[in-house]
Protein backbone atom coordinates (compact mmCIF):
# COMPACT_ATOMS: atom_id res chain seq x y z
CA UNK A 1 0.00 0.00 0.00
CA UNK A 2 2.84 2.29 0.96
CA UNK A 3 4.15 1.57 -2.51
CA UNK A 4 1.18 2.30 -4.88
CA UNK A 5 0.90 5.52 -2.81
CA UNK A 6 4.69 6.49 -3.18
CA UNK A 7 4.26 5.32 -6.94
CA UNK A 8 1.76 8.21 -7.14
CA UNK A 9 2.18 11.00 -3.80
CA UNK A 10 5.45 12.12 -5.60
CA UNK A 11 6.39 15.49 -6.18
CA UNK A 12 7.57 14.82 -10.03
CA UNK A 13 3.60 13.10 -10.58
CA UNK A 14 2.08 16.44 -8.26
CA UNK A 15 4.12 18.88 -10.65
CA UNK A 16 2.55 17.11 -14.06
CA UNK A 17 -1.03 17.26 -12.96
CA UNK A 18 -1.07 20.27 -11.23
CA UNK A 19 1.09 21.86 -14.50
CA UNK A 20 -1.95 20.29 -16.99
CA UNK A 21 -4.50 21.91 -15.13
CA UNK A 22 -2.38 25.15 -13.44
CA UNK A 23 -1.16 26.00 -17.19
CA UNK A 24 -5.01 26.30 -18.48
CA UNK A 25 -5.73 28.21 -15.73
CA UNK A 26 -3.11 31.06 -16.45
CA UNK A 27 -3.64 31.07 -19.73
CA UNK A 28 -7.18 31.88 -19.28
CA UNK A 29 -6.28 34.62 -16.82
CA UNK A 30 -4.10 35.84 -18.95
CA UNK A 31 -6.32 36.03 -21.96
CA UNK A 32 -9.29 37.71 -19.31
CA UNK A 33 -6.52 40.33 -18.48
CA UNK A 34 -5.36 40.96 -21.76
CA UNK A 35 -9.22 41.19 -22.76
CA UNK A 36 -9.75 43.95 -19.83
CA UNK A 37 -6.62 45.86 -20.90
CA UNK A 38 -7.81 46.36 -24.36
CA UNK A 39 -11.56 46.96 -23.22
CA UNK A 40 -9.74 49.61 -20.89
CA UNK A 41 -7.82 51.26 -23.79
CA UNK A 42 -10.35 51.57 -26.30
CA UNK A 43 -12.94 53.34 -23.51
CA UNK A 44 -9.65 55.87 -22.58
CA UNK A 45 -9.90 56.47 -26.60
CA UNK A 46 -13.22 56.97 -26.22
CA UNK A 47 -14.66 54.22 -28.15
CA UNK A 48 -17.75 52.30 -27.37
CA UNK A 49 -18.04 48.79 -25.97
CA UNK A 50 -19.21 46.88 -29.14
CA UNK A 51 -16.80 46.86 -32.19
CA UNK A 52 -17.62 48.59 -35.33
CA UNK A 53 -16.15 45.70 -37.23
CA UNK A 54 -18.34 42.85 -39.36
CA UNK A 55 -15.11 40.61 -38.41
CA UNK A 56 -14.33 41.32 -34.47
CA UNK A 57 -10.96 38.70 -34.79
CA UNK A 58 -8.56 38.78 -37.76
CA UNK A 59 -8.12 34.97 -39.33
CA UNK A 60 -4.36 35.19 -38.50
CA UNK A 61 -5.16 36.48 -34.71
CA UNK A 62 -7.40 33.41 -34.15
CA UNK A 63 -5.09 31.36 -35.60
CA UNK A 64 -2.33 32.09 -33.66
CA UNK A 65 -4.57 31.72 -30.46
CA UNK A 66 -5.70 28.50 -31.54
CA UNK A 67 -2.22 26.82 -32.19
CA UNK A 68 -1.08 28.50 -29.04
CA UNK A 69 -3.93 26.67 -26.70
CA UNK A 70 -3.41 23.93 -28.67
CA UNK A 71 0.05 23.68 -28.08
CA UNK A 72 -0.14 24.31 -24.55
CA UNK A 73 -2.20 21.62 -24.29
CA UNK A 74 -0.32 19.01 -26.05
CA UNK A 75 3.03 20.32 -24.43
CA UNK A 76 1.52 19.74 -21.06
CA UNK A 77 -0.07 16.23 -21.49
CA UNK A 78 2.52 14.68 -23.69
CA UNK A 79 5.70 16.77 -23.49
CA UNK A 80 6.06 18.03 -19.95
CA UNK A 81 5.85 13.50 -18.61
CA UNK A 82 9.37 13.23 -21.50
CA UNK A 83 10.95 16.68 -19.48
CA UNK A 84 9.74 15.30 -16.12
CA UNK A 85 11.26 11.53 -16.76
CA UNK A 86 14.88 13.39 -17.99
CA UNK A 87 14.36 15.67 -14.92
CA UNK A 88 14.14 12.37 -12.52
CA UNK A 89 17.24 10.62 -13.89
CA UNK A 90 19.29 13.74 -13.38
CA UNK A 91 17.97 14.42 -9.66
CA UNK A 92 17.26 11.11 -8.62
CA UNK A 93 19.80 8.94 -10.84
CA UNK A 94 18.91 6.26 -12.92
CA UNK A 95 18.50 3.41 -10.71
CA UNK A 96 16.39 4.94 -7.91
CA UNK A 97 13.98 6.47 -9.80
CA UNK A 98 12.28 3.44 -11.33
CA UNK A 99 8.88 4.66 -8.88
CA UNK A 100 8.71 8.09 -9.63
CA UNK A 101 9.01 6.99 -13.42
CA UNK A 102 6.11 5.10 -13.07
CA UNK A 103 4.16 7.04 -11.26
CA UNK A 104 4.61 9.80 -13.65
CA UNK A 105 4.00 7.05 -16.31
CA UNK A 106 0.48 6.04 -15.24
CA UNK A 107 -0.41 9.28 -14.43
CA UNK A 108 -0.11 10.28 -18.24
CA UNK A 109 -1.17 7.41 -19.65
CA UNK A 110 -4.54 7.70 -17.17
CA UNK A 111 -4.91 11.21 -18.38
CA UNK A 112 -5.18 10.26 -21.99
CA UNK A 113 -6.93 7.50 -21.35
CA UNK A 114 -9.48 9.73 -19.66
CA UNK A 115 -9.52 12.39 -22.16
CA UNK A 116 -9.72 9.79 -25.73
CA UNK A 117 -12.13 7.16 -24.17
CA UNK A 118 -13.91 7.89 -21.25
CA UNK A 119 -14.26 11.73 -20.95
CA UNK A 120 -17.33 13.04 -20.97
CA UNK A 121 -18.79 16.56 -19.76
CA UNK A 122 -16.54 19.79 -19.30
CA UNK A 123 -13.24 17.35 -20.45
CA UNK A 124 -14.83 16.26 -23.62
CA UNK A 125 -16.27 20.18 -24.49
CA UNK A 126 -12.82 21.18 -23.51
CA UNK A 127 -10.88 19.28 -26.13
CA UNK A 128 -13.55 18.91 -28.69
CA UNK A 129 -13.51 22.09 -28.99
CA UNK A 130 -10.20 23.21 -28.97
CA UNK A 131 -9.51 20.56 -31.83
CA UNK A 132 -12.78 21.85 -34.24
CA UNK A 133 -11.64 25.41 -33.03
CA UNK A 134 -8.14 24.70 -33.78
CA UNK A 135 -9.14 22.80 -37.06
CA UNK A 136 -11.62 25.79 -38.36
CA UNK A 137 -8.69 28.10 -37.89
CA UNK A 138 -6.57 26.22 -40.71
CA UNK A 139 -9.14 24.53 -43.22
CA UNK A 140 -11.65 27.58 -42.50
CA UNK A 141 -14.81 26.44 -42.93
CA UNK A 142 -15.89 29.71 -42.29
CA UNK A 143 -14.95 32.45 -40.18
CA UNK A 144 -16.35 35.26 -37.62
CA UNK A 145 -18.74 37.43 -39.30
CA UNK A 146 -19.71 35.01 -41.85
CA UNK A 147 -23.60 34.02 -42.23
CA UNK A 148 -24.08 30.53 -41.57
CA UNK A 149 -27.17 28.18 -41.31
CA UNK A 150 -26.93 24.93 -38.61
CA UNK A 151 -29.29 23.12 -37.45
CA UNK A 152 -32.08 25.43 -38.99
CA UNK A 153 -31.37 28.57 -37.65
CA UNK A 154 -29.29 31.00 -40.23
CA UNK A 155 -27.27 33.81 -38.78
CA UNK A 156 -24.09 35.62 -38.56
CA UNK A 157 -21.21 33.88 -36.41
CA UNK A 158 -19.98 36.12 -33.47
CA UNK A 159 -18.28 33.64 -31.55
CA UNK A 160 -16.01 30.62 -31.97
CA UNK A 161 -14.21 30.07 -28.88
CA UNK A 162 -13.42 26.50 -27.31
CA UNK A 163 -16.69 25.76 -25.76
CA UNK A 164 -18.98 27.41 -27.51
CA UNK A 165 -20.12 28.60 -30.69
CA UNK A 166 -22.55 31.65 -31.11
CA UNK A 167 -24.25 32.89 -34.22
CA UNK A 168 -26.66 36.09 -34.06
CA UNK A 169 -29.47 35.83 -36.22
CA UNK A 170 -31.68 38.85 -38.26
CA UNK A 171 -34.12 38.53 -35.70
CA UNK A 172 -31.71 39.40 -32.82
CA UNK A 173 -31.67 36.04 -31.50
CA UNK A 174 -28.52 34.55 -29.72
CA UNK A 175 -28.09 30.53 -30.63
CA UNK A 176 -25.73 28.91 -29.05
CA UNK A 177 -24.25 25.57 -29.64
CA UNK A 178 -21.31 23.58 -27.94
CA UNK A 179 -18.44 23.39 -30.71
CA UNK A 180 -16.86 20.32 -29.73
CA UNK A 181 -20.76 19.26 -31.59
CA UNK A 182 -19.43 21.03 -34.23
CA UNK A 183 -17.86 18.21 -35.67
CA UNK A 184 -20.89 16.42 -36.22
CA UNK A 185 -23.10 19.02 -37.56
CA UNK A 186 -23.50 20.26 -41.34
CA UNK A 187 -22.74 24.11 -41.39
CA UNK A 188 -24.23 25.60 -44.62
CA UNK A 189 -21.53 28.99 -45.04
CA UNK A 190 -23.15 31.60 -47.20
CA UNK A 191 -18.96 32.69 -47.97
CA UNK A 192 -19.31 36.63 -49.28
CA UNK A 193 -21.18 38.99 -47.15
CA UNK A 194 -23.35 39.53 -50.11
CA UNK A 195 -26.99 38.18 -50.01
CA UNK A 196 -29.16 36.94 -53.28
CA UNK A 197 -32.14 38.94 -52.79
CA UNK A 198 -35.29 38.48 -55.46
CA UNK A 199 -37.70 40.91 -56.26
CA UNK A 200 -40.93 39.91 -57.93
CA UNK A 201 -43.26 42.00 -59.93
CA UNK A 202 -46.39 41.86 -62.17
CA UNK A 203 -46.98 43.03 -65.34
CA UNK A 204 -50.55 43.26 -66.44
CA UNK A 205 -51.20 41.24 -69.62
CA UNK A 206 -52.25 44.15 -71.33
CA UNK A 207 -48.56 45.61 -71.15
CA UNK A 208 -47.00 45.67 -74.81
CA UNK A 209 -44.08 44.92 -76.24
CA UNK A 210 -42.13 48.04 -75.94
CA UNK A 211 -43.64 48.81 -72.23
CA UNK A 212 -41.83 45.43 -70.91
CA UNK A 213 -38.87 46.57 -72.74
CA UNK A 214 -39.05 49.67 -70.71
CA UNK A 215 -40.16 48.48 -67.66
CA UNK A 216 -36.78 45.72 -67.67
CA UNK A 217 -34.46 48.81 -68.72
CA UNK A 218 -35.43 51.25 -66.14
CA UNK A 219 -35.77 48.42 -63.28
CA UNK A 220 -31.88 47.25 -64.25
CA UNK A 221 -30.78 50.71 -64.02
CA UNK A 222 -32.85 51.04 -60.54
CA UNK A 223 -31.15 48.03 -58.96
CA UNK A 224 -27.57 49.56 -60.08
CA UNK A 225 -28.76 52.88 -58.45
CA UNK A 226 -29.31 51.56 -55.45
CA UNK A 227 -27.17 51.99 -52.55
CA UNK A 228 -27.77 48.35 -51.26
CA UNK A 229 -26.70 46.66 -54.91
CA UNK A 230 -23.30 44.71 -54.30
CA UNK A 231 -21.76 45.89 -57.74
CA UNK A 232 -19.31 43.01 -58.26
CA UNK A 233 -22.88 40.52 -58.27
CA UNK A 234 -24.75 40.33 -61.19
CA UNK A 235 -27.96 41.94 -61.85
CA UNK A 236 -30.62 39.46 -63.94
CA UNK A 237 -33.97 40.22 -64.94
CA UNK A 238 -36.39 37.65 -66.29
CA UNK A 239 -39.74 37.68 -67.56
CA UNK A 240 -42.02 34.08 -67.18
CA UNK A 241 -45.54 34.25 -68.62
CA UNK A 242 -48.43 33.21 -66.41
CA UNK A 243 -52.40 32.97 -66.84
CA UNK A 244 -53.17 36.42 -65.16
CA UNK A 245 -50.11 38.22 -65.13
CA UNK A 246 -46.56 38.34 -66.67
CA UNK A 247 -44.18 37.90 -63.57
CA UNK A 248 -40.72 39.83 -63.67
CA UNK A 249 -38.19 38.76 -61.42
CA UNK A 250 -35.05 40.66 -60.40
CA UNK A 251 -32.33 38.78 -58.76
CA UNK A 252 -29.41 40.86 -57.49
CA UNK A 253 -27.13 40.74 -54.64
CA UNK A 254 -27.59 43.06 -51.65
CA UNK A 255 -24.22 44.35 -49.87
CA UNK A 256 -24.90 42.33 -46.94
CA UNK A 257 -27.90 39.91 -45.15
CA UNK A 258 -28.92 42.83 -43.05
CA UNK A 259 -29.93 45.31 -46.21
CA UNK A 260 -31.70 42.55 -48.33
CA UNK A 261 -34.66 44.17 -47.32
CA UNK A 262 -34.00 47.64 -47.70
CA UNK A 263 -32.84 46.67 -51.32
CA UNK A 264 -35.84 44.71 -52.40
CA UNK A 265 -38.33 47.38 -50.55
CA UNK A 266 -36.13 50.29 -52.55
CA UNK A 267 -36.40 48.71 -55.86
CA UNK A 268 -40.32 47.69 -55.53
CA UNK A 269 -41.44 51.37 -54.28
CA UNK A 270 -39.70 53.43 -57.34
CA UNK A 271 -40.81 50.27 -59.82
CA UNK A 272 -44.08 51.19 -58.95
CA UNK A 273 -43.67 55.01 -59.10
CA UNK A 274 -41.97 54.22 -62.08
CA UNK A 275 -44.99 52.09 -63.87
CA UNK A 276 -47.79 54.68 -62.81
CA UNK A 277 -45.93 56.87 -64.18
CA UNK A 278 -45.64 55.43 -67.44
CA UNK A 279 -49.02 54.12 -67.08
CA UNK A 280 -47.63 50.26 -66.94
CA UNK A 281 -50.48 47.87 -66.17
CA UNK A 282 -49.35 45.92 -63.29
CA UNK B 1 -9.04 55.32 -80.78
CA UNK B 2 -7.58 53.39 -77.77
CA UNK B 3 -8.24 54.22 -74.44
CA UNK B 4 -6.31 53.90 -70.90
CA UNK B 5 -7.92 54.79 -68.07
CA UNK B 6 -5.37 56.89 -65.47
CA UNK B 7 -6.74 56.56 -61.67
CA UNK B 8 -7.03 59.69 -59.32
CA UNK B 9 -7.88 59.46 -56.02
CA UNK B 10 -9.19 62.55 -53.97
CA UNK B 11 -11.46 65.11 -55.93
CA UNK B 12 -9.47 68.19 -55.66
CA UNK B 13 -11.54 70.66 -57.85
CA UNK B 14 -13.56 70.60 -60.68
CA UNK B 15 -11.29 70.83 -63.90
CA UNK B 16 -11.51 74.53 -65.40
CA UNK B 17 -9.40 72.69 -68.68
CA UNK B 18 -11.20 72.83 -72.15
CA UNK B 19 -10.41 69.15 -72.19
CA UNK B 20 -12.13 68.42 -68.83
CA UNK B 21 -14.83 65.70 -69.62
CA UNK B 22 -17.76 67.47 -68.54
CA UNK B 23 -16.98 70.24 -70.97
CA UNK B 24 -15.98 67.96 -73.69
CA UNK B 25 -19.40 66.39 -73.21
CA UNK B 26 -21.49 68.98 -72.84
CA UNK B 27 -20.11 70.63 -76.20
CA UNK B 28 -20.71 67.56 -78.43
CA UNK B 29 -24.46 67.26 -76.81
CA UNK B 30 -25.07 70.83 -77.59
CA UNK B 31 -23.61 69.83 -81.30
CA UNK B 32 -25.73 68.15 -84.09
CA UNK B 33 -23.19 65.03 -84.49
CA UNK B 34 -21.68 64.16 -81.13
CA UNK B 35 -18.62 62.22 -82.20
CA UNK B 36 -18.09 64.62 -85.23
CA UNK B 37 -17.92 67.41 -82.30
CA UNK B 38 -15.48 65.37 -79.74
CA UNK B 39 -13.60 64.93 -82.90
CA UNK B 40 -13.26 68.39 -83.58
CA UNK B 41 -12.35 69.60 -80.06
CA UNK B 42 -9.61 66.61 -80.12
CA UNK B 43 -8.03 68.23 -82.85
CA UNK B 44 -6.64 70.90 -80.33
CA UNK B 45 -5.06 68.45 -77.94
CA UNK B 46 -1.34 67.91 -77.75
CA UNK B 47 0.41 65.01 -76.76
CA UNK B 48 0.64 65.60 -73.19
CA UNK B 49 -3.24 66.00 -73.00
CA UNK B 50 -5.54 63.86 -70.94
CA UNK B 51 -9.04 64.03 -70.46
CA UNK B 52 -9.85 65.14 -67.41
CA UNK B 53 -12.56 64.41 -64.85
CA UNK B 54 -14.05 61.55 -66.06
CA UNK B 55 -15.47 60.38 -63.30
CA UNK B 56 -17.74 63.79 -62.95
CA UNK B 57 -19.86 62.35 -65.97
CA UNK B 58 -21.01 59.63 -63.66
CA UNK B 59 -23.94 59.25 -61.32
CA UNK B 60 -24.92 56.15 -59.31
CA UNK B 61 -28.41 56.83 -60.48
CA UNK B 62 -31.00 55.86 -62.87
CA UNK B 63 -29.87 57.80 -66.22
CA UNK B 64 -26.55 58.45 -64.44
CA UNK B 65 -24.76 55.77 -66.42
CA UNK B 66 -25.54 57.17 -70.05
CA UNK B 67 -23.26 60.18 -70.08
CA UNK B 68 -20.10 58.63 -69.17
CA UNK B 69 -20.68 55.32 -71.34
CA UNK B 70 -22.00 57.33 -74.41
CA UNK B 71 -18.65 59.53 -73.72
CA UNK B 72 -16.73 56.83 -73.51
CA UNK B 73 -17.89 54.71 -76.17
CA UNK B 74 -17.62 57.65 -78.89
CA UNK B 75 -14.42 58.48 -77.81
CA UNK B 76 -12.92 54.37 -78.44
CA UNK B 77 -15.12 54.69 -81.81
CA UNK B 78 -12.95 57.94 -83.06
CA UNK B 79 -10.12 57.57 -85.65
CA UNK B 80 -6.64 57.56 -83.96
CA UNK B 81 -5.72 61.44 -83.98
CA UNK B 82 -2.15 62.24 -84.65
CA UNK B 83 -1.19 64.77 -82.05
CA UNK B 84 -2.72 62.86 -79.29
CA UNK B 85 -1.09 60.22 -77.25
CA UNK B 86 -1.96 56.63 -78.07
CA UNK B 87 -3.52 55.41 -76.05
CA UNK B 88 -5.71 58.44 -74.50
CA UNK B 89 -5.36 58.67 -70.79
CA UNK B 90 -8.29 59.54 -68.86
CA UNK B 91 -7.93 60.37 -65.27
CA UNK B 92 -10.94 58.95 -63.62
CA UNK B 93 -11.36 58.42 -59.66
CA UNK B 94 -10.65 55.39 -58.21
CA UNK B 95 -13.77 55.10 -56.46
CA UNK B 96 -16.13 55.51 -59.61
CA UNK B 97 -13.73 53.84 -61.49
CA UNK B 98 -14.05 50.47 -59.37
CA UNK B 99 -17.75 50.73 -59.09
CA UNK B 100 -18.06 51.12 -62.92
CA UNK B 101 -16.00 48.00 -63.68
CA UNK B 102 -17.29 46.02 -61.01
CA UNK B 103 -21.16 47.04 -62.45
CA UNK B 104 -20.76 47.68 -65.67
CA UNK B 105 -17.26 46.21 -67.30
CA UNK B 106 -16.10 49.48 -67.87
CA UNK B 107 -12.57 48.45 -67.41
CA UNK B 108 -12.74 46.98 -70.92
CA UNK B 109 -13.98 50.10 -72.87
CA UNK B 110 -11.30 51.66 -70.37
CA UNK B 111 -8.36 49.34 -69.46
CA UNK B 112 -5.38 50.11 -67.57
CA UNK B 113 -2.44 50.71 -68.93
CA UNK B 114 0.52 47.96 -67.39
CA UNK B 115 2.24 51.10 -65.69
CA UNK B 116 -0.92 52.35 -64.55
CA UNK B 117 -2.17 49.13 -63.24
CA UNK B 118 1.27 48.94 -60.81
CA UNK B 119 0.85 52.39 -59.88
CA UNK B 120 -2.50 51.63 -58.72
CA UNK B 121 -1.39 48.78 -57.02
CA UNK B 122 0.78 51.16 -55.22
CA UNK B 123 -2.56 53.61 -54.33
CA UNK B 124 -4.44 50.61 -53.08
CA UNK B 125 -1.50 49.27 -50.89
CA UNK B 126 -2.12 52.83 -49.14
CA UNK B 127 -5.46 53.21 -49.04
CA UNK B 128 -5.48 49.53 -47.80
CA UNK B 129 -2.80 50.31 -45.13
CA UNK B 130 -5.26 53.41 -43.77
CA UNK B 131 -8.14 51.44 -43.25
CA UNK B 132 -6.45 48.67 -41.47
CA UNK B 133 -4.81 51.42 -39.19
CA UNK B 134 -8.26 51.90 -38.75
CA UNK B 135 -9.82 48.64 -37.80
CA UNK B 136 -6.52 47.78 -35.41
CA UNK B 137 -7.58 51.07 -34.00
CA UNK B 138 -10.85 50.08 -33.56
CA UNK B 139 -9.96 46.76 -31.94
CA UNK B 140 -7.46 47.48 -29.87
CA UNK B 141 -7.61 51.21 -29.67
CA UNK B 142 -4.40 51.56 -29.74
CA UNK B 143 -3.26 54.71 -32.63
CA UNK B 144 -1.27 53.40 -35.19
CA UNK B 145 1.95 55.28 -36.09
CA UNK B 146 0.20 56.49 -38.96
CA UNK B 147 -3.00 57.92 -37.43
CA UNK B 148 -2.64 61.05 -36.05
CA UNK B 149 -4.65 62.02 -32.39
CA UNK B 150 -6.89 64.69 -34.66
CA UNK B 151 -7.43 61.57 -37.02
CA UNK B 152 -8.37 60.04 -34.24
CA UNK B 153 -10.78 62.45 -32.79
CA UNK B 154 -12.28 62.66 -36.61
CA UNK B 155 -12.74 58.90 -36.75
CA UNK B 156 -14.70 59.14 -33.23
CA UNK B 157 -16.74 61.87 -34.32
CA UNK B 158 -17.91 59.92 -37.67
CA UNK B 159 -18.39 57.32 -35.53
CA UNK B 160 -20.81 58.05 -33.43
CA UNK B 161 -23.01 59.55 -36.54
CA UNK B 162 -22.56 56.78 -38.47
CA UNK B 163 -22.70 53.64 -36.00
CA UNK B 164 -26.31 53.56 -35.07
CA UNK B 165 -28.46 51.29 -36.35
CA UNK B 166 -30.86 54.06 -37.15
CA UNK B 167 -28.03 56.01 -39.30
CA UNK B 168 -29.02 54.60 -42.14
CA UNK B 169 -29.18 57.68 -44.65
CA UNK B 170 -26.06 59.12 -43.55
CA UNK B 171 -24.65 55.82 -44.46
CA UNK B 172 -26.35 56.27 -47.88
CA UNK B 173 -24.74 60.18 -48.35
CA UNK B 174 -21.33 58.72 -47.69
CA UNK B 175 -21.66 55.71 -50.32
CA UNK B 176 -23.17 58.41 -52.62
CA UNK B 177 -20.18 61.11 -52.32
CA UNK B 178 -17.64 57.81 -52.49
CA UNK B 179 -19.15 56.98 -56.09
CA UNK B 180 -20.57 59.50 -57.45
CA UNK B 181 -18.28 62.09 -56.11
CA UNK B 182 -19.13 65.78 -55.69
CA UNK B 183 -22.77 66.34 -55.11
CA UNK B 184 -24.81 68.86 -54.73
CA UNK B 185 -27.79 69.05 -51.92
CA UNK B 186 -29.97 68.35 -54.99
CA UNK B 187 -28.19 65.68 -56.80
CA UNK B 188 -28.49 63.96 -52.95
CA UNK B 189 -32.15 64.71 -52.53
CA UNK B 190 -33.00 63.06 -55.88
CA UNK B 191 -30.79 60.55 -56.26
CA UNK B 192 -31.17 59.34 -52.57
CA UNK B 193 -34.78 60.22 -52.14
CA UNK B 194 -34.16 62.66 -49.10
CA UNK B 195 -36.02 65.58 -47.95
CA UNK B 196 -33.62 68.36 -48.50
CA UNK B 197 -34.18 69.80 -44.83
CA UNK B 198 -32.64 65.80 -43.91
CA UNK B 199 -30.05 66.18 -46.73
CA UNK B 200 -28.88 69.63 -44.98
CA UNK B 201 -28.90 68.19 -41.91
CA UNK B 202 -26.38 65.53 -42.65
CA UNK B 203 -24.33 67.06 -44.93
CA UNK B 204 -24.16 69.93 -42.40
CA UNK B 205 -22.92 67.69 -39.55
CA UNK B 206 -20.17 66.02 -41.98
CA UNK B 207 -19.02 69.55 -43.01
CA UNK B 208 -18.65 70.29 -39.37
CA UNK B 209 -16.13 67.01 -38.57
CA UNK B 210 -14.06 67.50 -41.34
CA UNK B 211 -15.72 64.82 -43.76
CA UNK B 212 -16.90 66.59 -46.61
CA UNK B 213 -15.36 70.04 -47.58
CA UNK B 214 -17.82 72.73 -49.79
CA UNK B 215 -16.66 73.77 -53.16
CA UNK B 216 -18.85 76.56 -54.86
CA UNK B 217 -20.21 75.87 -58.50
CA UNK B 218 -17.86 77.59 -61.59
CA UNK B 219 -18.48 80.40 -62.07
CA UNK B 220 -21.06 80.98 -64.86
CA UNK B 221 -22.75 78.17 -63.57
CA UNK B 222 -25.52 78.11 -60.75
CA UNK B 223 -24.42 79.03 -57.34
CA UNK B 224 -25.25 75.84 -55.88
CA UNK B 225 -22.84 74.53 -53.18
CA UNK B 226 -20.87 70.95 -54.11
CA UNK B 227 -20.06 68.76 -51.45
CA UNK B 228 -17.12 66.48 -51.66
CA UNK B 229 -15.57 63.87 -49.14
CA UNK B 230 -11.68 65.64 -48.02
CA UNK B 231 -8.91 63.67 -49.29
CA UNK B 232 -7.95 63.11 -45.57
CA UNK B 233 -11.12 61.71 -44.50
CA UNK B 234 -11.22 58.95 -47.69
CA UNK B 235 -9.81 56.06 -45.37
CA UNK B 236 -12.61 57.24 -42.90
CA UNK B 237 -14.99 56.88 -45.33
CA UNK B 238 -14.35 53.72 -46.93
CA UNK B 239 -14.10 52.41 -43.48
CA UNK B 240 -17.66 53.07 -42.39
CA UNK B 241 -19.50 52.18 -45.74
CA UNK B 242 -17.35 49.03 -45.45
CA UNK B 243 -18.19 47.83 -42.29
CA UNK B 244 -21.53 48.88 -41.93
CA UNK B 245 -23.07 48.99 -45.25
CA UNK B 246 -21.04 45.86 -46.89
CA UNK B 247 -19.78 47.88 -50.03
CA UNK B 248 -15.99 47.10 -50.28
CA UNK B 249 -15.08 48.79 -53.73
CA UNK B 250 -11.33 48.60 -53.12
CA UNK B 251 -12.25 45.05 -52.72
CA UNK B 252 -13.80 44.92 -56.10
CA UNK B 253 -11.06 46.76 -57.67
CA UNK B 254 -8.19 44.21 -55.97
CA UNK B 255 -9.96 41.50 -57.08
CA UNK B 256 -10.25 43.12 -61.11
CA UNK B 257 -6.75 43.25 -61.24
CA UNK B 258 -5.80 40.43 -59.75
CA UNK B 259 -8.11 38.26 -62.15
CA UNK B 260 -7.13 40.48 -65.35
CA UNK B 261 -4.13 41.97 -64.68
CA UNK B 262 -2.01 39.31 -63.71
Amino acid sequence: MNDVAQVFLNPYVLFYLSSVAGVQMIYAQLKRKQKDLIAIQRRTRGLPNGILLNRPERLAALRQRAFLESALLLLTIVGLPFLLSIAISLLEGAESSGRERLGLMLAFVGLLMTMLWSAKGPLLAFVGGLAFKTFATFAVPFEIGDRVTIRGFSGKVISLSTFLFELETPRGERVSLPTYLLWNEMVVSEGDRATQCEINLYLSLCASAHQRRVAESFLQELIQSSTYLEPSKPVQIYFTAGLSATHLTAVAYAVSAEHARSLSNEITKEFLSFSQKEQIAL
Amino acid sequence: MQLAANITVGWADIPKSQFCARKLHSRAIASPHYEKSLLHQLQLASAQTHILGLDALFRRACGGYEPVLQFANALSALPTIPNLSAPLLCDIDLFAYSFLASARNFDLLLPLMQCNSIALAQILNDCEGAVRSLENFERTGTLPAQMSELGAQQYLSLRRAVARSSSQRELQVLAALLVSGPSTIIHLTRELRLELKTARQILGLFESIGILTLWEEEPGGAVEPTFAIEKVAVPLVIFCVKELLGLDLMGNLSALLETNYE
